[in-house]
């Protein structure tokens, strides 16, 4: 298959990202500032109070059901304390992304609020995933999985003229959707994710895990971060969460239950927390929906 | 007046009367399961995402098991007038992924049907339709006045798949 006017198109995606909103200066500070181990609660604190949207965005949802405090956080640096670095940066990040990923993906057929949902979903099974399997970065594996499809949000405009074209392509050729993308587009949604989290300056791990969640085995590095992605993104996408019209076609890579030692229960059990997990976060979604309205 | 309800992973929904519609949508692996009372116009649905439960983990959704949720339902059903031996079932959903290599662990789809089909040939129910596995998303509805239930699969037109009530409707007997 032509990818007829591939770079044509490739110009416009990285024109589009270009046009896309940067990540909030406050979010990108608070990640570095979570990584960095001479940090304290104070001074994270105090950076997230810079802002003040994002300060009563974090409260609120510090405070929602789904992270089921005994008592209500009043200030930052208690929500700091009691949530810790990294769910800190999560909420932060999730707080600042709502609105991309709530959009209609209209060229993937996914409804409003179905790629948050799927985005969420992939979060939860990455975290889930990545504590089964003991990596030493748990919350970091949250992040990776509400980011991994950011490219999806891009790259709609391109697939909504071409998307029948895609699918029957990986219909007929019997591959997976993102290879379909690749064959049609020139580029396929993985790289346009690639492209945004570069230029939103994500830490490497997150770029890479946002490149290669569809072909872990593709990436430089390896990293076992985007190979527990991959697998929650099948898990999510398997259960019919956050659905379109790409649905089913994904590969899982071969070897990656193998790599993590994961059986058939495993699988089950994951699944059976992924969706107890969503339906709690259902809570977070609402509360963050009203405070973007 | 009727209500229009939507199934989520693991729920159950019972209603009775007319004007009722039951929707699952998004089913990947998981099954949507409807279940019709012709005389009584009560109609349910569930959708059940794995197969088995697990010991410890039934409590609070008993819809996300098969074999926990087909038990339920009927039970709800009866609290709401249905009578087992009337129920007539039809079922959707069961998809699995395009491609996953070599292990078939993640056929949760085809796990799903059989335990579903299963459960209902236990309580006794008769299964008169099934939409099952395949590479599309589903959705799945049910219309309480008749029975009737739709599916859709993701990018194709929706399309009956029976009309559980039928039997009785051209007997007279709900009319």
């Amino acid at each position: 298959m032509n990818a007829t006017g591939a770079p044509h198109k490739l110009q416009q995606l990285v024109q589009t990202i270009r046009d896309l909103p940067a990540l909030p200066e406050v979010v990108v500070r608070v990640m570095r500032m979570t990584e960095d181990p001479r940090s304290d609660a104070q001074s994270i604190a105090r950076v997230i109070a810079t802002d003040q949207a994002m300060t009563a965005r974090v409260l609120k949802l510090a405070n929602s059901a789904f992270y089921g405090l005994p008592r209500r956080v009043s200030t930052l640096s208690e929500a700091v304390v009691i949530l810790g670095f990294r769910t800190i940066k999560n909420l932060a990040i999730a707080a600042s992304t709502f609105e991309l990923l709530n959009r209609e993906i209209a060229g993937y057929w996914l409804q409003r609020g179905e790629l948050w949902r799927h985005s969420l979903a992939c979060a939860i099974g990455a975290q889930l995933i990545a504590r089964k399997v003991r990596l030493p970065v748990v919350e970091e594996a949250f992040v990776c999985g509400l980011l991994h499809d950011i490219g999806k949000v891009a790259i709609n405009l391109f697939v909504r003229e071409q998307f029948d074209q895609i699918m029957e392509h990986a219909q007929q050729e019997r591959i997976p959707f993102v290879e379909a993308e690749q064959a049609v587009l020139g580029f396929n949604h993985a790289m346009a994710g690639g492209l945004i989290a570069e230029k939103w300056n994500l830490p490497p791990t997150l770029v890479s895990v946002i490149k290669y969640h569809h072909q872990p085995s593709a990436a430089p590095d390896n990293d076992p971060m985007i190979a527990v992605v991959h697998l929650a993104d099948i898990l999510s996408i398997t259960m019919g969460i956050g659905i379109g019209g790409d649905g089913l076609y994904y590969a899982l890579e071969e070897g990656t239950l193998q790599r993590f030692g994961l059986e058939q229960a495993d699988i089950d059990d994951l699944c059976n927390q992924i969706v107890d997990q969503l339906a709690q976060a259902a809570d977070l979604q609402e509360q963050t929906e009203v405070m973007l309205r | 007046m009727g209500v229009q309800l939507t199934v989520g992973m693991g729920e159950i929904q019972v209603v009775r009367g007319v004007g009722n519609v039951l929707t699952a949508l998004g089913l990947g692996s998981c099954i949507g399961v409807c279940l019709y009372d012709p005389l009584t116009r009560v109609a349910g649905m569930v959708h059940v995402v794995l197969p088995k439960s697990q010991a410890d983990k039934t409590g609070e959704l008993p819809g996300k098991f098969a074999d926990t949720a087909i038990p339920a339902i009927v039970q709800r059903m009866v609290e709401q007038g249905a009578n087992v031996s009337r129920l007539k079932a039809a079922i959707a959903g069961g998809a699995q992924l395009f491609q996953f290599g070599v292990s078939n662990s993640l056929d949760v789809g085809a796990r799903n049907a059989e335990a579903v089909v299963a459960a209902l040939r236990e309580a006794g129910i008769s299964l008169q339709a099934k939409d099952v596995g395949g590479n599309a998303g589903r959705t799945l509805r049910l219309v309480s006045d008749n029975g009737l239930v739709v599916v859709r699969a993701i990018g194709g037109a929706e399309r009956e798949l029976v009309v559980l009530g039928n039997i009785f409707t051209s007997s007279g007997v709900a009319a």
